[in-house]
């Protein structure tokens, strides 16, 4: 059982007092970060990152603490979709189906606590599956060469949209957009610089963190001054939670419908291109089909709770795997956790799990803690949290971007990066009244320098032969998922759409 | 605006990025296909999409009154002064302003906003400055 032993070093690089502490704010802040509508995972782990980074934190404990916001911000997202029918995060959204409808019969504290064991148990599933699944994964990795991972990055983008993609033209121009923004500066191959126009704070390039921060934090400020008047309807509304314990009767009634949820979770997450909102809806909708013999759902059924929970926590995990194993992300706050990875001189994929075990095993020992400590954070301790609720955002915004600005300017000291980062702001807000999704432009812009460096690697290998990157066995195989994925949302997009909206309108 | 508009920015953009590219100076020494050839792909992308967006657009989105884009971008102004100021006069006044600013505009009262702005400014920077080490902008008087 190598396995094991590899896990057991894990464990006790996580309980060092150091990344213990670091599990549980990571924790806290994640769950708070999850209730709060419009600061979602990756967001929080944007905002978290350069404070990482300027507190001087190692690999190992930077991803602990990042992770358990990640992971935390899974658990907070169903608070507010339960207690207020306004999704915490996205993936929170299936949530509110079923979990507001049982607020409104004075259930709210059993639907928290159910959601609560739901999240636990897809979580904990999906840490298991990590550990089971990413060594494999790791030694299908070994066969991979420059042509390889050409092709996986492309499948990356490719597949961002998922099957729920809306517009998919959308997702490449958004994804060109990012990739773009990653050629700025010297170009690594050949030192020359590149669309920087002789302004030499462009010649290091744009740094990653300023443009996450800019387009999910900075851009949330606009948002909200947009709705202003967002304060107002939350102060209407009372937060009674009332009885916490449900009935061992409804814990048994929702234990099948938490194994669905978590198993379908948990491969869309693994699959690339489908992050923690697609195991929702999947979980969600499969449920419905199984479960809805009574028509109870959508008028508070608590399976109707329970499986999108235990999705979106396992599909949270699930994404874990393919940015581990492979280097190549699946969703933004995975993405964004890689960039930070790469900055740490840690590059993931499979030699990570051989040069930084104590990155990745720590990682691991650190989530099964997080899982207990958010349990109890979630359930027992729901009630201080759904507080955090009635913040108004006029106080808590100007926080938000306060913060922000002090962990960009603590990393360059720099106020030009300040000034791009309130500029990426407005794009942000720009593109999200468009439609047009930020993560895949957050992903070009992480993934852009890899992902040129090895086409351009696989090019003088093969000198110059542009067939040579549909060659190999391996690839040929990526590039069918990577067509398939694309092509597929064309076919299933009213389908899902229709779904969608019968689900909305009921 | 809507999507057709953009879509046309975006290609606007994309002529300015190829021409970019167009103007590397390559070195000497270079790789197989140097460092023009991705950007090119890229615009490629970048141009094939935006054509879509121009032929194809979705539904027009609704946008806010007028007065709050203008609020919007005061804000953001607000935001580069900050930028600019922070390295001037220090982190503990710029960040006041800019966290009052905010607040009010999110609907506070000016009081309220201030003191709002005062305890964040003073609470960031005892927590980040004096607990966690971090380096914060200091002005002429340290702070």
């Amino acid at each position: 059982m190598e396995t094991l032993d590899f896990l057991i070093d894990g464990f006790k690089v996580a309980l060092t007092l150091e990344n213990f502490t670091l599990a549980l704010i990571g924790c806290i802040l994640g769950t708070t970060f999850g209730a709060l509508p419009g600061l979602g995972p990756a967001n929080g782990v944007a905002i978290l990152i350069p404070l990482s980074f300027s507190l001087g934190l190692s690999a190992a404990s930077s991803m602990i603490l990042l992770a358990s916001v990640y992971y935390g911000a899974m658990y907070g997202g169903r608070i507010s979709s339960i207690l207020l029918n306004i999704p915490g995060d996205e993936p929170a959204m299936m949530t509110c189906l079923d979990g507001y409808p049982m607020t409104k019969k004075g259930r709210a504290g059993e639907a928290l606590t159910l959601t609560g064991l739901a999240s636990f148990f897809g979580a904990m599933f999906a840490t298991v599956g990590l550990v089971l699944l990413a060594p494999q994964l790791v030694k299908v990795a070994l066969l991979f060469g420059p042509v390889e991972y050409f092709a996986l990055f492309v499948m990356a983008f490719a597949t961002l949209g998922g099957v729920a993609s809306k517009n998919q033209a959308k997702t490449v121009l958004a994804s060109c957009l990012g990739l773009g923004i990653a050629t700025i500066g010297v170009d690594h191959q050949t030192g020359v610089p590149r669309m920087s126009y002789e302004i030499i704070e462009l010649y290091d390039g744009i740094d990653f963190l300023v443009v996450i921060v800019g387009l999910f934090a900075v851009s949330e400020v606009f948002v909200f001054i947009e709705k202003t008047n967002l304060d107002k309807l939350n102060e209407e509304k009372k937060l009674i939670i009332g009885n916490i314990i449900p009935k061992l009767k409804t814990v048994l009634k929702i234990i099948p419908a938490m194994f669905r949820g978590t198993f379908l979770g948990f491969l869309s997450g693994v699959l690339p291109g489908a992050g923690a909102s697609l195991g929702s809806f999947v979980a969600y909708t499969f449920e419905k089909k199984v479960s809805n013999k009574d028509n109870t759902f959508g008028k508070g059924d608590e399976r109707g709770v329970a499986a999108p929970e235990a999705g979106n926590n396992a599909a949270a995990g699930g994404a874990l795997v393919p940015m581990l194993a492979l280097g190549v992300p699946g969703s933004g706050t995975t993405a964004v956790l890689l960039a930070m990875l790469m900055t740490l001189d840690v590059t993931p994929g499979p030699l990570l799990f051989k040069q930084n075990p104590d990155v990745v095993w720590g990682l691991i020992a650190a989530l099964f803690i997080g899982n207990i400590v958010l349990l109890i954070l979630n359930i027992p301790l729901v009630k201080y949290f759904s507080k955090i609720l009635l913040i108004p955002s006029k106080y808590l915004m100007p926080i938000v971007a306060m913060v922000s600005f002090v962990g960009i300017y603590g990393i360059s000291g720099s106020s030009f990066d300040l000034i791009i980062m309130v500029m990426f702001g407005l794009l942000g807000w720009l593109l999200r009244k468009l439609d047009i999704p930020l993560v895949p432009v957050i992903m070009g812009v992480i993934l852009g320098e890899h992902m040129e460096s090895n086409l351009r690697r696989a090019m003088t290998i093969h000198d110059g032969d542009w067939f040579k990157l549909f060659s190999s066995n391996v690839s040929i195989v990526i590039w069918t998922i990577t067509l398939i994925g694309f092509v597929l949302p064309f076919l299933f997009r009213k389908r899902i759409k229709s779904t969608m909206s019968t689900l909305k309108n009921s | 605006m809507n999507d057709r508009v953009f879509g046309v920015f975006t290609l606007i953009l994309s002529v300015f990025y190829i021409f970019s590219a167009y103007i590397i100076q390559e070195s000497f020494i270079s790789d197989h296909i140097g460092p023009k050839i991705y950007p090119y792909m890229v615009s490629f992308f970048l141009i094939t999409s935006s054509l879509f967006l121009v032929i194809k657009p979705d539904i027009k989105p609704l946008w806010p009154k007028f007065s709050k884009i203008v609020e919007i971008l005061m804000t953001a102004l607000i935001l580069i002064m900050y930028a600019i100021f922070l390295p001037v006069i220090g982190f503990v006044f710029s960040t006041f302003f800019a966290s009052s600013f905010i607040s009010w505009r999110l609907g506070a009262k000016l009081i309220s906003a201030f003191t709002a702005g005062l305890i964040i400014s003073v609470t960031i920077f005892i927590l980040f400055r004096k607990v966690l080490g971090l380096s914060l902008a200091t002005g002429p008087l340290g702070f």
